[in-house]
């Protein structure tokens, strides 16, 4: 009796992390696709409405949902704090502070860190390329993550259940 | 100093001849603290700087100079002084704070909320006005683009303008300005050399009518106001940051010839304010309005009746007998000095 419920904690648990694997994967599809979202909100934001950028990005942060919209959040509160500290560094600091949440990886980061020393210091033409290039990157990163969903998320999920049953195979 | 009471009808009316500051302190009305005011908007190694000025200083306090590289300088009353770190005044320039480059950046960076690109226009002008009406002037390189101006990059001086409106300035002129029979305040140019007060006075005077004046029963009217210098109501996201009363529309930063005419037939003003008209287009907007039953109040730079009349578009409003009131002023006994006020036929309606 006990064997068997010893057993079958031993699948769910790494059943279970399997999925939780599987499912960062997708999850850094969606975080990649909602930057792209916002980033596209924050250009009309400066190309049609040239909103100053602590009201643009907490304005961002309150329709968006998940990490994403926490970023531009955090971005906005501290530029508009006007402690001193300049967009680029509030900008990482907001990437930094809610990092641990999300899905994504080195790659991205980078990619975002250096939208960030482009951010608001130049025109609105000047911005409009800064935001298109970075989502052009993004994009790419999103295909990348898209294909290493597709290649890995079946493997996590039922990788972690086999590896579990194959556990207990050895052990019985 | 000298004033006296002059009788208007059953009225006394106080007038004082002497300026603002001048004179014992008889009209200055200091309400709002300005440095608190643009605080936020300085990089904080500054702000703890001037954190040390206290009392007196504050209040007389007109300019904060932050240039890259040299000393901290402010000006008050009309004297300069650098600044020390300790936030103590200095003649001599060892031993003041020299402003940084990274604090110039912090400060742009704090002015323009990180966002140049919401600021271009003002860039482009070189100076921005906070809340609170104080203007930011704005030096650096310039950028051109087929050979206009297109921004300011690498800001190297920045001057902070503490904006202080003088209520009740413009209240020795209404007995001259308004007609008290037609209920319209006469065309007025207001002639002053820089740092007199016109525009001071100008400010008062609108919100004076829009207000309405009981105690000379005269009507509150309807008052359209071409800002394009940003002096005169001050807009920050729209709403005068000086108080201009219930009934002034603003077209800011907008050239004064179109934005005249605009006004003219969008908001069916009674009274049209600009500061500052001398161009050939104002001269022509000026001239389109005369008879159209709007009164006009202007300024324009100028100290006496040749220099006035030296400026040829202007000599030919004056010719044409435009405007009905000339009022002059000075910095004699302090800002805001009437030195005398004319009529269309440049008879003195009121002399020193």
């Amino acid at each position: 009796m006990w064997k068997m419920v010893g057993a079958l904690l031993v699948i769910a648990s790494l059943g279970m992390a399997g999925i939780k694997m599987a499912s960062s994967y997708s999850r850094r599809t969606t975080e990649l696709r909602s930057l792209q979202d916002a980033l596209q909100m924050l250009d009309t934001e400066i190309l049609y409405a040239a909103t100053p950028l602590p009201a643009a990005l907490k304005k961002i942060g309150q329709t968006g949902v998940g990490v994403t919209a926490r970023i531009f959040s955090t971005a906005g509160d501290l530029i508009g704090a006007g402690q001193g500290c300049t967009v680029a560094e509030a900008w990482e600091k907001a990437l930094v502070k809610n990092w641990p949440l999300s899905a994504l990886n080195q790659d991205d980061f980078i990619i975002l860190c250096s939208f960030g020393e482009l951010l608001g210091g130049s025109d609105c033409q000047e911005q409009h390329k800064n935001i298109v290039l970075t989502s052009q990157h993004l994009e790419k990163e999103e295909e990348k993550a898209r294909r290493d969903q597709e290649k890995n998320m079946r493997l996590w999920q039922y990788g972690g259940f086999l590896l579990g049953i194959s556990i207990v195979l050895l052990l019985l | 100093m000298f004033n006296f009471f002059h009788n208007h009808g059953n009225q006394e009316i106080y007038i004082n001849y002497t300026g603002w500051t001048g004179g014992g302190g008889s009209g200055s009305l200091l309400a709002v603290n300005g440095l608190a005011e643009v605080f936020p908007y300085l990089a904080p190694s500054i702000r703890e700087i001037l954190q040390g000025l206290t009392g007196p200083a504050v209040d007389e306090l007109e300019e904060i100079r932050l240039r890259s590289n040299r000393p901290l300088a402010v000006r008050l009353s009309q004297k300069d002084y650098f600044l020390n770190p300790r936030g103590e005044f200095t003649k001599v320039l060892t031993g003041a704070h020299y402003v940084s480059p990274e604090e110039i950046q912090k400060t742009v960076q704090l002015i323009s909320q990180g966002s140049l690109y919401a600021f271009e226009e003002e860039f482009r002008q070189g100076f921005l006005t906070l809340p609170g009406g104080h203007r930011v002037g704005l030096a650096g390189k310039a950028v051109l683009d087929g050979g206009y101006l297109k921004t300011l990059r690498d800001i190297g001086s920045l001057n902070f303008r503490i904006a202080r409106a003088v209520l009740g300035a413009a209240h020795p002129l209404l007995p001259f300005v308004l007609d008290l029979r037609g209920l319209r305040p006469f065309h007025t140019l207001i002639i002053s050399p820089p740092c007199a007060g016109k525009t001071t006075l100008l400010r008062d005077l609108v919100r004076l009518l829009s207000y309405g004046i009981p105690e000379l029963h005269f009507p509150a009217l309807n008052v359209g106001v071409v800002d394009e210098r940003c002096e005169i109501a001050a807009c920050c996201g729209g709403v005068p940051q000086h108080d201009l009363g219930p009934r002034v529309d603003v077209l800011d930063r907008c050239p004064k010839a179109v934005g005249m005419i605009m006004l003219l037939r969008s908001m069916a003003p009674q009274v049209i304010a600009t500061d500052e008209i001398g161009r050939a287009a104002d001269v022509d907007a000026i001239w389109e309005m005369v008879y159209t039953g709007v009164s006009i109040l202007a300024t324009v730079h100028a100290s006496s009746w040749g220099e006035l009349e030296a400026r040829p578009y202007l000599q030919e409003l004056v010719a044409g007998g435009v405007f009905e009131r000339y009022v002059f002023l000075s910095r004699r006994e302090g800002p805001g000095t009437i030195e005398g006020i004319w009529n269309e036929l440049r008879q003195p309606v009121l002399s020193r």
